[in-house]
């Protein structure tokens, strides 16, 4: 049998360097992986460090979401931005997490959010509640005054036709219209 | 010049950069772990700048398309005489946790009972949005995805899977989740090999395992541009930006988040998402596994020739990660692969003259070490599973082999047929290969 050693190599004259240099790569890349292992262990230390850092900060954090919803939200707390708004906010029961979510301000899922990026679809009935106020002059957006165009003066508690209807007996008229007529009226 | 100098030197060259590249990998993994857990304690939305430099970010709605509708996922199931295993899939949809989706089967011409059986499908289970587009003749992969975007998914977002491949429930909410970031334009699953007890099926799991461990690294970096098909979600905006599937490359998957990053990546990227777990089968054959990695390889290629300029490209649009890393070890492990045999040769024979197992044993070592710390630190598995895993992983050094060869032979097909990688075809048609559910098919069938 051929022992390995006696196979000619092809430049003998530098078998003996090649055979250092060999060895010498060797303990180079041994030393490199014992420094990567290291490298890698302190890491993973790390990550078991860092999850269960997050995973108790994410428990705390679903215990509190848990206990809040309960508690009522003061209507001092809700952001308000035009005074048609004001006038018909909404129940503090809408005002949980749930409702702003739906109403895709503070969207908690990509969806929602990603909506609010994209051309704007049609808005389901129960989304817009916010925009009632429209609902009541019965008339379009673009015929409503703009917060920049509305009078400064506030308006009447109680709003009033201008022109008295026709048929007095057909308006309806709730006990709270009362006060407010007595107050209008001419008589003494 | 000295020829052994010059081999002494690619060999050790070589050699370090890959312990080094072992190393950032494990390095990158454990740090994405600790970002996907903090991701997920500390959700915040992240609102878009106004401005926005020239990348998929900028993609624009046009009046033509059919309009987005918010929050809806367009699942898209590419199938292809898909007939043992098409009602599997739509099985695993039907079981997400996540209820908003249209599920489309692009049928590419199948031959077989595909047609039939997801029409009985639709029959079966009415309150599913599934539909089924047909092909009127096999107009390849990409062309029969194209045609279900272009003209019929609604959708905000897309996801696209093979039909030999599953979802896990909460698949979709989790790759929706990512979404909550407006500069990720796609999200890569967690592609796992369905469970499998021969060799091939083994080696395929760890090579999956490992493979998608090393995009834990390159999300982190932001270098990430080779997005499989399977179960990859994507906003539908970006695939108009983009006009959707290239058909000219074998690999219509890796074309199409190629051509994504290509637009840039600095700010909008690929992310890679560890949660979003696929199954998918493993191929049975030595030849099928060939065949497939040949696939994969042409497809590969092709796309790295085809975006070439994005290697070493200095564009404020890339990030170096990318250009000085990502694209030029891709190439690289192309070029190592074909003179694997003579590195190889050359670390034996030193070792034998030298009487130095330590590189053998050395090497052996770190491959098993790397298994097991795969194994052990995948986030999906069950205790049972790695424990089995951790079994089969001294022998991963050995399997790995089999992979080199198939890789190898791959690679010099593809230098032999380099000519389409230049001047590719329009079009690519595609065949399934044979898998698990086909056989247990044919075995009920007898």
């Amino acid at each position: 049998m051929t022992r390995i050693e006696s196979v000619a190599v092809a430049a003998q004259s530098t078998f003996g360097r090649d055979g250092a240099m060999f060895e010498s790569l060797l303990d180079f890349v041994a030393q490199l992986s014992v420094v990567l292992w290291i490298l890698v262990t302190l890491t993973a230390v790390m990550r078991f460090v860092g999850i269960r850092i997050y995973r108790r900060s994410a428990a705390r954090i679903a215990r509190v979401e848990t206990v809040a919803p309960a508690a009522p939200v003061s209507a001092a707390a809700v952001p308000t931005t035009t005074p048609e708004i004001d006038l018909v906010q909404p129940a503090a029961g809408q005002l949980t997490d749930g409702g702003l979510v739906r109403l895709g301000v503070f969207g908690s899922t990509a969806a929602e959010k990603d909506a609010l990026l994209v051309p704007a679809e049609p808005v389901g009935g129960e989304l817009s509640d916010v925009m009632t106020t429209d609902a009541v002059t019965n008339s379009t957006f673009g015929e409503v005054l703009q917060p920049a165009e509305a009078p400064a003066a506030g308006t009447a508690s109680v709003k009033l036709p201008r022109h008295a209807p026709r048929n007095r007996r057909a308006e309806h008229r709730s006990a709270a219209h009362v006060p407010a007529l007595a107050a209008n009226s001419t008589e003494p | 010049m000295d020829i052994a100098l010059v081999i002494f030197w690619l060999f050790a060259g070589v050699s370090i950069l890959y312990v080094v590249h072992f190393g950032l990998y494990l390095v990158g993994a454990n740090f994405y772990d600790i970002w996907q857990q903090r991701r997920k304690a500390m959700k915040r939305v992240r609102l878009p700048v106004e401005y926005e430099a020239e990348c998929a970010a900028t993609a624009t709605w046009t009046r033509r398309a059919l309009p987005e509708v918010p929050g809806l996922v367009s699942i898209v199931v590419a199938a292809h005489n898909e007939e043992p295993v098409i009602v599997r899939t739509l099985d695993s949809i039907r079981r997400s946790t996540y209820r908003t989706f249209e599920v489309f089967v692009a049928d590419d011409a199948s031959t077989d009972l595909t047609g039939r059986l997801v029409r009985d499908y639709q029959v079966r289970h009415p309150e599913m949005n599934l539909r089924i587009v047909r092909m009127r003749k096999n107009v390849g992969k990409g062309a029969a995805l194209n045609s279900v975007l272009r003209r019929h998914a609604r959708g905000q977002f897309v996801m696209t899977l093979d039909a030999d491949s599953i979802i896990e429930p909460d698949a979709i909410t989790n790759a929706l989740s990512y979404f909550d970031d407006p500069y990720v334009a796609g999200v890569a699953a967690n592609v796992q090999v369905l469970e499998e007890t021969t060799v091939l099926g083994i080696l395929q799991r760890f090579e999956h395992m490992i493979g998608y461990r090393s995009k834990k690294l390159y999300s982190l970096l932001n270098c990430e541009f080779v997005v499989g098909g399977v179960a990859s979600t994507y906003r539908m905006r970006v695939l108009r930006k983009v006009g959707f599937y290239d058909t000219d490359t074998l690999t219509e998957d890796i074309g199409l988040s190629t051509k994504i990053t290509s637009l840039g990546n600095r700010r909008f990227r690929m992310i890679y998402g560890a949660d979003v777990v696929a199954k998918t089968e493993g191929v049975l054959t030595l030849r099928a596994l060939a065949k497939q990695r040949y696939r994969w390889k042409y497809g590969s290629i092709q796309n790295l020739v085809k975006y070439r300029g994005m290697t070493f490209n200095p564009s404020r649009r890339y990030t170096g990660t990318l250009t000085y890393y990502r694209m030029p070890m891709a190439l690289l492990s192309e070029f190592t692969l074909l003179v694997s045999p003579l590195a190889w040769t050359y670390a034996v024979y030193w070792s034998l003259v030298t009487r130095t197992p330590a590189l053998i044993l050395g090497a052996y070592a770190t491959i098993t070490a790397y298994t097991l710390l795969t194994v052990w630190m995948d986030e999906n598995l069950t205790r049972r599973e790695r424990v089995r895993l951790s079994v089969y992983a001294p022998t991963a050094y050995f399997l790995f082999y089999i992979m080199d060869l198939v890789q190898l032979t791959a690679a010099v097909r593809c230098i032999a047929r380099s000519r389409g990688l230049f001047r590719r075809p329009e079009i690519n048609t595609w065949k399934s290969p044979q898998r698990a559910a086909s056989l247990v098919v044919v075995t009920r069938a007898a």
